[in-house]
């Protein structure tokens, strides 16, 4: 698989990077909220994971951008959040989120589990 | 549930949140670390072990301000007078940061008036650790461009004053910056880091020292933090 990781924490960068590599995936970094569509046309991911909070453009405006693009709306997208309150989950979930992963609950190893899980339908 | 009570449950969620990123971090890399250790490169190795310091670093820097600021407020936090220079203490800061400022796009203006005394008494380890904060905070909170760290007698006193062109604070929201419980004027999926305890630890060392502490600032525009301490 190849996936966009969109999260400007570059520790995470690191941690998932790693996890991804050692299970045959790769990974491509981009860390702000703009300039996503253009990323995802380059880098054809067969997934995405999104930041809620981003800087530039929040992860919820960017996920509606992804939606509401012929040509992403259908890859999944996975958001990461900090704390997963009600509101942002519900808000991405109906704006076409496939899933959403409670960033600091998780080890890297559940990630790529949920995003191989997510792919392979 | 009353003010008070909301305002420390809202303490206790951020910092609470403020901890869990750290060590989320630390528990991860400990997990890749465990589970591939044979097939990990050295350099893969020495990546994680950086980020496993880097977040133990940040944790050690919140609870030690949760000790200070718990020490300031029973009237426990002791502080050691001696004579010592500013001129030393504001150099030697602004050269500990001149790396990460560089990567950040920052660079020091530093301007030091000649008629500041050569010898000051303060706690040279204290109010290193105030200008520290001070101009972490004006890094974290601008993009790039030039901190402003200006030393000029004021009065009888000394004042020291750290200036950004950052994103500013609100009025309303500047006269919490210092108090304990009031600076949770965020919520917790805020992009903004940090506990805001830094800022309470400074007035507190600062008003051992008999000094003042402050903030001018204008929402867009920037800040400037100063303090005083006594000639």
């Amino acid at each position: 698989m190849h996936i966009l990781l969109v999260e400007d924490d570059e520790s995470l960068y690191n941690l998932y990077s790693t996890e991804f590599d050692l299970n045959g995936h790769t990974i491509a970094w981009h860390k702000v909220g703009t300039g996503v569509i253009e990323r995802i046309k380059e880098e054809k991911p067969d997934a995405i994971l999104l930041d809620i909070m981003l800087p530039e453009k929040t992860g919820l405006e960017v996920l509606k951008n992804i939606k509401a693009n012929k040509d992403t709306s259908n890859i999944p997208v996975i958001m990461l959040t900090n704390f997963g309150t009600q509101e942002n989950v519900h808000e991405a979930i109906e704006n076409g989120a496939d899933d959403f992963i409670m960033k600091h609950n998780v080890v890297p190893e559940e990630i790529v589990e949920k995003v191989t899980s997510i792919v392979n339908g | 549930m009353d003010n008070n009570s909301k305002t420390k449950e809202e303490f206790i969620s951020l910092m609470v949140h403020e901890l869990r990123a750290p060590l989320s971090i630390i528990h991860s890399s400990a997990d890749i670390l465990i589970r591939h250790k044979t097939e990990l490169s050295d350099t893969k190795k020495d990546k994680l072990l950086g980020e496993v310091k880097l977040a133990s670093e940040g944790m050690l820097d919140i609870v030690n301000d949760l000790l200070d600021t718990s020490k300031i407020n029973s009237g426990r936090f002791e502080i050691t007078k001696e004579p010592n220079n500013i001129q030393d203490v504001v150099n030697s800061q602004v050269s500990l940061f001149s790396n990460f400022a560089a990567e950040s796009g920052h660079t020091f203006k530093v301007k030091i008036s000649d008629r500041v005394p050569d010898r000051l008494f303060f706690d040279k380890e204290r109010i290193a650790h105030v200008l520290e904060n001070l101009i972490s905070n004006a890094i974290k909170f601008s993009k790039g461009g030039e901190i402003i760290i200006e030393v000029l007698p004021f009065d009888g006193y000394v004042k020291i004053s750290v200036q950004d062109f950052g994103v500013g604070i609100a009025e309303d929201k500047q006269i919490q910056l210092f108090h304990k419980f009031k600076q949770v004027s965020r919520p917790v999926d805020s992009k903004q880091k940090g506990t805001g305890l830094g800022l309470v630890v400074a007035k507190g060392i600062v008003d051992l020292h008999g000094g003042d502490i402050g903030v001018i600032s204008k929402q867009g525009e920037g800040s400037t933090f100063w303090f005083t301490l006594p000639i």
